[in-house]
């Protein structure tokens, strides 16, 4: 069927759309009015019938092709469960009025079709047929309920299409973190043996050369890089998934940064590292994340000031019952843009895209892991004269 | 039982893996063998007679944690200690869901290698 026109029949009301509909098709097609009439009450007294069985029929009206002749055509599809018999009344009628009746009930549901042949007369070509079909979707609401159940249809088109995308979204976001996920641990083998193999060789009987050593040292450093990287790609796909999970400790803050600050200067060799601390203070953190975060600022600092400037880390204990820990470095420093998208997932200051490689992961991880902590984080920076990074922890009610 | 030779089985189907193990532990004087799946498990495992085993999560077909659970249910084989390695960043759990020894996260120092299985392998001598 070349469908022109569709209703749900839902209530009494598209009873009164069902007659008008048909009766304006059979009158475009130039069809006499006692045709379009009876046409109009079959197709009524159908929908009728079925609007008192069930809400959910469907009413086309259409026309068929069938060798050089058109026949108008109207089907009702509705509930298999529902049986019509002549005792219903308006079936009964209906299958008099037009010429071609007929009940199909198929497994999935039940249709009855109507059909009226049309005279050769009304010259209908697939051009004619087409326009009739655009007229009537362009047609305006016949009443009211039309045009409520037009926007009633199209915000529930609207509303599940929304849902679809919301849907897919979620669903590609999931596919990414999993991705994201099983990527990571299919790299660490392939590093685990690298850095095996090194190892090996570092650790060869007969003695190497210094240079040797030199280059395997740097391959070393290299598969280090690569395991960190990795390591923030599957941090940021748990934080993503949220189950970045912390085994959190109490510690004496003055010690666990000493420690660290130590590590860092074999690791930043060109750097001069001064620490300035307060009095020692008790802080619940996850020992491996706020190193992580220090190794994260002391190591941007280092990365973005030249060879042998200073940076140095400081501590203070506010009223609060805080403790603010400040890295400051004498480095090439921030625009305003860049101070205030730093700690964004994969944001990547301009100046640097080209003069410094990075991901930018590395301080979304680390104002997550600081926030996890109950602390916050921010930044000053003066372009060309160093930024300061500065974040505070809570201490711990213990003291 | 010949609790005096060191043993190793070691589960791991990367061949990269396989040979390093084999290579390091031999040097530190282990008898290594090694297999890429968990067919024939408990038979590998009563025929070679390990002191240790190293159990890889990634291992066909079955995977680390039902492999290691079978060892740690038959009465031949539970009590040899079975330390559990992985890239995965799970590792803590997935090892405690397996019963499993002690565990190693890949990727691991070659030192740490040694000495994880040599705590396990005194451990197992004390034992028995």
């Amino acid at each position: 069927m070349i469908k022109v026109i569709s209703i749900s029949l839902e209530n009494e009301m598209d009873l009164v759309l069902s007659h008008k509909r048909s009766m304006k098709v059979a009158e475009r097609l130039g069809l006499t009015v006692a045709t379009q009439t009876t046409f109009a009450t079959a197709v009524s007294e159908i929908a009728r019938t079925v609007i008192e069985h069930t809400d959910d029929g469907i009413l086309d009206i259409g026309l068929e092709q069938s060798q050089t002749r058109y026949s108008l055509m109207a089907t009702v599809t509705f509930n298999k469960d529902i049986r019509f018999t002549n005792a219903d009344a308006g079936f009964y009628y209906a299958q008099k009025l037009v010429p071609g009746f007929d009940l199909a009930e198929t497994e999935a549901e039940n249709m009855i079709t109507m059909k009226i042949g049309l005279p050769r007369s009304l010259k209908l070509d697939p051009l004619k047929i087409g326009i009739l079909k655009k007229d009537f979707e362009d047609e305006l609401p016949l009443n009211p309920y039309e045009e409520i159940k037009l926007r009633n249809m199209t915000l529930h088109r609207l509303a599940s299409e929304k849902d679809e995308a919301l849907r897919q979204s979620r669903l590609i976001d999931e596919k990414k973190n999993e991705f994201i996920s099983i990527a990571s641990h299919e790299l660490k083998t392939p590093i685990t043996v690298l850095k095996a193999y090194t190892q090996m060789a570092k650790a060869h009987k007969e003695p190497l050369n210094k240079h040797l050593q030199g280059l395997l040292t740097k391959i070393d450093v290299q598969s280090n890089k690569l395991l960190t990287l990795v390591q923030q790609l599957l941090d940021i796909s748990k934080i993503e998934n949220g189950n970045l999970q912390y085994n959190m400790k109490e510690v004496g803050f003055n010690d666990f940064l000493h420690a660290q600050v130590t590590i860092m200067r074999h690791i930043l060799p060109h750097h001069e590292i001064d620490t300035d601390f307060c009095d020692d203070a008790q802080v619940m953190i996850d020992e491996l994340r706020m190193e992580q975060v220090l190794a994260n600022l002391l190591g941007n600092a280092a990365k973005y000031s030249e060879r042998n400037t200073r940076i140095s880390v400081t501590t203070t204990l506010s009223e609060e019952g805080k403790i603010t820990i400040c890295i400051r470095d004498q480095g090439r420093g921030m625009s305003a843009e860049t101070t205030h998208s730093v700690f964004e997932k994969f944001y990547r200051a301009k100046d640097v895209l080209k003069s410094h490689t990075g991901l930018g992961m590395g301080l979304y991880i680390t104002s997550k892991i600081i926030n996890d902590h109950n602390g916050k984080i921010w930044v000053e920076s003066t372009e060309g004269s160093g930024s300061a990074f500065h974040f505070t922890l809570p201490l711990s009610t213990a003291i | 039982m010949n609790t005096v030779s060191k043993r190793i089985l070691i589960f791991d189907d990367d061949d990269d893996i396989q040979s390093i193990c084999t290579f390091i532990l031999e040097q530190d004087g282990w008898q290594v063998s090694v297999k890429g799946s968990c067919a024939g498990l408990i038979d590998h495992i009563t025929a070679f007679n390990p002191s240790v085993i190293l159990m890889d999560n990634w291992i066909p077909d079955e995977g680390g944690v039902v492999a290691t659970q079978r060892i740690k249910s038959t009465e031949a084989t539970k009590c040899i200690p079975v330390i559990y390695f992985s890239a995965n960043s799970d590792i803590e759990s997935l090892a405690k869901t397996a019963g499993a020894d002690m565990f190693l996260p890949k990727p691991f120092d070659l030192s740490e290698l040694i000495e994880i299985i040599n705590k396990a392998y005194h451990i197992r001598q004390s034992v028995s």
